[in-house]
Parts: structure tokens; sequence; C-alpha cells
């Protein structure tokens, strides 16, 4: 498969997989904007927390100053998520801009993790993976099938009833490595409700080399990635 | 007139640790907080206690907080609401203040602005109950309900 880069992608063929794109990188800023003032305003009370119980109690007493270890452990923590979403951010605009690196399924998986779960949270969701090892290398672009992996997703847990488990598995077939979207709830209850548009995503997954499927009875979806020859 | 102890304010929101940290602050400023952590939740809340200000969350998971606050609305209007999101719109502000939002701040706001929309809320909250009450005593309010069954 040739190299694609999406953002170079010629108008005549790749117009709609182009706009695909660009939504799904929308989507992806909005769930980064969302999840990182989350951390931020709870630092901000945790920390005002912290002033109000000094301000309020001698630091001699033992209990508030166990309390106020605990709040700083927390805000230790929240910090700790925050970066971690800052980097994976970070890391998915570096791949944008080098598309031509070696594909790696599960880092793709991996490297979404924090988006993948914010969706899931916002449905309700509990989220597992499994990764398969020694996958063969596989042909495509990094960002663009992370993009193509978190519309899915989206779409996915859209129709699930609350309180599923999504499952994402990555395998190795013969010929290529499979990424697939399962879950424990019955078939989709809603498929109307899905934001994305099935046909738009499928222009998307052809225009960059994977092939979507989705099965009748479960309605669970794999996406095949081809081998690097 | 109830002192500000008296004023109980439930927040909603499905961030656990934001809104338990919220609700510590609020208490030691001396107000009454129950805290819950999705739509469902407090509509459940308020069918056993009424709180005067409600601190709701849009983006929740479950039920939307403007749908949670149409609800709220319909059920008991006289509890006051103030959106407290990090995810609002232009258009989801529009659709709160339509549906009868006390205000809307964005996250993370300041612990004093908060506290003083709180206590507007409240203010705005007693001074709809004591009018009412006011209306009823002189007997307007029975006549104008004979006026509206009249008309229609």
């Amino acid at each position: 498969m040739p190299e694609q880069n999406c953002s170079s992608q010629t108008p005549t063929g790749d117009s709609e997989s182009t706009v695909t794109m660009s939504l799904i990188i929308g989507r992806l800023i909005s769930l980064f904007v969302h999840e990182t003032n989350n951390h931020l305003a709870t630092l901000r009370e945790s920390s005002g927390l912290g002033d109000d119980i000094i301000s309020a109690h001698k630091l001699s007493d033992k209990e508030k100053l166990t309390e106020l270890d605990k709040l700083l452990c927390a805000m230790d923590d929240r910090i700790g998520h925050a970066a971690s979403l800052v980097r994976a951010f970070g890391e998915l605009g570096r791949h944008m801009e080098n598309p031509a690196v070696p594909l790696d399924v599960n880092q793709a998986i991996e490297g979404i993790m924090p988006f993948l779960s914010k969706i899931a949270r916002q449905k309700n969701l509990k989220i597992r993976t499994s990764y398969g090892q020694k996958l063969p290398a596989a042909a495509g672009d990094f960002s663009c099938l992370q993009c193509l992996i978190l519309a899915l997703f989206d779409n996915f847990c859209s129709a699930r009833e609350p309180q599923a488990t999504a499952t994402i598995t990555t395998e190795k077939t013969a010929l290529s490595a499979v990424i697939k979207l399962a879950a424990d709830s019955t078939a989709p209850s809603d498929s109307g409700k899905q934001p994305w548009p099935r046909r738009a995503l499928e222009i998307f997954a052809v225009a960059n080399g994977f092939e979507v499927a989705e099965q009748q009875q479960g309605g669970a979806v794999t996406i095949t990635i081809k081998r690097n020859e | 007139m109830k002192k500000k102890k008296d004023i109980k304010v439930l927040l909603v929101d499905d961030e656990v640790e934001f809104v338990n940290t919220l609700a510590q602050r609020l208490k030691m400023r001396d107000l009454l907080v129950d805290t819950v952590y999705d739509g469902p939740q407090a509509l459940d809340f308020i069918r056993k206690i009424e709180p005067d200000v409600i601190v709701l969350d849009l983006k929740m998971p479950g039920l939307h907080g403007i749908e949670v606050l149409r609800e709220i609305k319909k059920t008991r209007s006289e509890i006051q609401v103030i959106i407290l999101t990090g995810h609002g719109t232009d258009q989801d502000e529009e659709e709160a203040r339509k549906l009868g939002g006390f205000d809307f701040l964005h996250k993370p706001a300041d612990i004093d602005l908060l506290l003083a929309k709180i206590k507007e809320a409240f203010q705005e909250k007693l001074e709809r109950a004591m009018t009412a009450i006011a209306f009823a005593e002189e007997g307007i309010f029975d006549t104008a309900q004979k006026i509206i069954k009249k008309e229609e």
C-alpha cells in the first residue's frame, strides 16, 4: 500500500474521507478539552479546599494535616491523569505530522485509550482490552487508524445498553492484524442514534487501506489491517 | 428568613472527586449540601427532599443536564437551578435559560462567585414564595384562578 498522509489526500477521490477525518479530529479535540477541563476544575477545588483548611485550622492539628496530605496526593494523581491525556493528544498530533511510521496496532489503541475510556464513561459502559501478541507488521497510517477506531468505537458504544462491557481485542490472522469491538450486551438497541454515518466511515476506512465489517448477530465490529509487504 | 446554614444545595455531577471537594468547600461556608452523581439520582432525590438550589452539570452519562433541568422545572419549578459545566455551548446556555435555569457558569468557577450565585438564587426563590403567599392572602390568587378557568 502506498504511503498515505491524511492531510494530503486529493480532493477528487478522498474528499469525503478528508471531511470525515476533520470531523473525527474535531471530536477528539472536544473530548480532550472536556477531560482536561474536568481535571483542572477538580484541581482548582482541591487547592481551594487546601487553602480553606489552612485558613480555618491551626497547622498543628494532626487530623487536618492528614487531610491536607491526602488532598495533596489526590492533586498529584489528578495532575498525572491530566499529563497522560496531554501526552496522548500530543502523540496523536505527532503521528499526524509523520504518518510514515511502522504501524503497531496495539500501540495505536493504547495511544487513544484516554479518549476511548472517556467515550465509554459518557455512555455508561465499561471498557476492557485484550491485546494479541506478535501481530504482523501492518501497513497504514497510524493516526488514520486511531481516528477510525475512535469513530467506530463511538458508534459501537452509542448502540449499547448502559452498564455493558465493551471489549477491544487485537489478534493476528494469516494475512493481517484484526481489531475487534465486541460487547456483552445484546444486539444494538438503536443504531439510529450512532453519531457517525456508517457510509462515511467505510469510505474513510477504504481510502486508508483498512477494511471494516460488522457482524449481523451481536453487532461486533472488526477492522482488518493488511500485512505490510 | 432562613440563615445561610439553612440553604439546602444539591450538587449534581458525574465527576465524583470534583463534586465531593466542592461540597466540602460549600459546607465550610455554612451551606447544607448533598451530592448525587447523575441525572436520574437527582430526580429521585428531589422526589424525597426539596433543595433550595441545584448546581447541575450538563454532560453526564445517562441523562443530559438539559433534560434533567426540563424535568425539574416540570415537576418542582420552585427549585432554582444553576448550571455549572465545563462543556456548555451558547445553545446550551440559551436552552437552559429558556427552561428557567437561574444562571449558567463555566467550570472551573470561582468559589466566591458560585456562593454568590447560590445566595442570589435562594433569595429569588424566597421572594417568589413570599409573592405567592401575598397574592393568596389578598385573594387575588383565587380570583385569578377563577378567571383562568372561566376563560378555559
